[in-house]
């Protein structure tokens, strides 16, 4: 079984302070605590996956440990992979090029630990040059944010549930503000 | 699942740093923590079935934080008392939002920090600054976590009797009577 201790100064915390409805004192340093455990806690490590050698001619192997037995097909390739290779990702079995690919093309949305929201740029970039002092830059931004919205209408924007609403946005004001300074150039240059 | 399908809940709490911000979602399977600054948001996920412990802790932030706003709004209320010129409107102004920063802080209610354990990390989840906050995420996470990992049996939150470890007789003179030995100290 995994102790949990006290955030405030590593004491082991006792089993009495576990999911009590009000705080608890922490023995050592005296801060109020709430812990609220679950039962992997006490549950034993799980031991490591290890592969199981080809026990008789024929048998199918993996794919990359020939001498090692298959024990399944990877759901995105179909090659038999044996335990060592065999990964889980959503309840899908993949193998490790599966697995590199998806991430690679973004398309296993669950291993992305980042992503670069061109939505809010590109608004930032609209918007930015339309305070007083800054509109003069508008001559460069606009068409900046007019080129981010468009180049990455498609890209995978942030994880969490989003709009298409900021490219909009963007996109709206920074045509406006091309349209803006092309009549004023226009103006000028006729009278 | 459908395109367009909802696949992340908003959670209460938000985490304010110096140049981002970071919040929480609630996921099919795990909680996702996500934190985002300037144009780019880093994401940290903590699946159900990993989840060990979540461990609140009470902080003062609160207390200081409304006895440092109280002290300015007296500041700024004595200035505005004796100030006569133009600058009264101003010291007034600065009272009554140092006196409204002051409601909020306290209605907000008591400050805490609150980390999750898994079996190889243990997380600050920094959005989770009031405890009002930490107790609805809480809430919410427990029937999920209940869902992937099964109930707890309350057997395993009895606390367990202290070890008693067999001492060289001489070791056993050496300690004075009564002294019980701590339960969680480990020995070789």
């Amino acid at each position: 079984m995994s102790v949990v201790t006290c955030t405030q100064c590593g004491f082991v915390l006792n089993e009495a302070m576990f999911n009590q409805p009000d705080w608890s004192h922490c023995p050592s340093c005296r801060s109020l605590l709430r812990v609220e455990v679950f039962p992997t806690l006490f549950n034993a490590p799980a031991p490591a996956q290890t592969a199981q050698s080809v026990v008789t001619e024929g048998e199918a192997s993996c794919f990359y440990h020939p001498n090692k037995k298959a024990v399944l097909p990877c759901e995105a390739c179909g090659r038999f992979l044996c335990a060592l290779c065999d990964v889980e990702l959503n309840g899908q079995h993949l193998c490790p090029a599966c697995l590199a690919s998806g991430q690679k093309k973004g398309k296993l949305s669950n291993l992305d630990n980042r992503r670069v929201l061109y939505d809010s740029l590109a608004l930032t970039l609209a918007l930015t040059p339309l305070t007083v002092i800054l509109w003069p830059f508008s001559l460069i931004t606009a068409p900046a944010a007019l080129f981010v919205a468009i180049r990455f209408w498609r890209a995978p924007g942030s994880v969490v549930q989003r709009t298409k609403i900021r490219l909009i946005l963007a996109l709206f004001l920074a045509l406006a503000q091309i349209v803006g300074w092309g009549i004023g150039f226009w103006t000028v240059f006729n009278s | 699942m459908p395109r367009g399908a909802k696949v992340y809940w908003r959670l209460p709490g938000r985490g304010a740093g110096l140049l981002s911000y970071s919040r929480l979602w609630l996921g099919p399977d795990h909680l996702l923590l996500a934190r985002t600054a300037f144009f780019s948001e880093e994401y940290k996920r903590f699946y159900f079935r990993d989840i060990q412990a979540v461990v609140t802790r009470r902080t003062t932030l609160r207390e200081i934080l409304n006895a440092i706003l109280a002290v300015t709004g007296i500041v700024f209320g004595v200035m505005c008392v004796f100030t006569t010129s133009g600058l009264r409107v101003f010291f007034f102004v600065m009272t009554g939002s140092v006196l409204v920063a002051l409601l909020v802080n306290w209605l907000c209610g008591p400050t805490c920090v609150c980390h999750l354990r898994t079996a190889v990390q243990t997380e600050e989840l920094s959005p989770l600054k009031r405890f009002r906050a930490t107790r609805k995420v809480i809430e919410r996470l427990k029937p999920k976590i209940q869902a992937a990992q099964g109930a707890l049996a309350p057997e395993l939150l009895r606390p367990r009797p202290p070890v008693v470890y067999a001492a060289a007789p001489s070791e056993t003179a050496a300690q004075p009577a009564g002294q019980a030995t701590p339960s969680n100290e480990i020995f070789p």
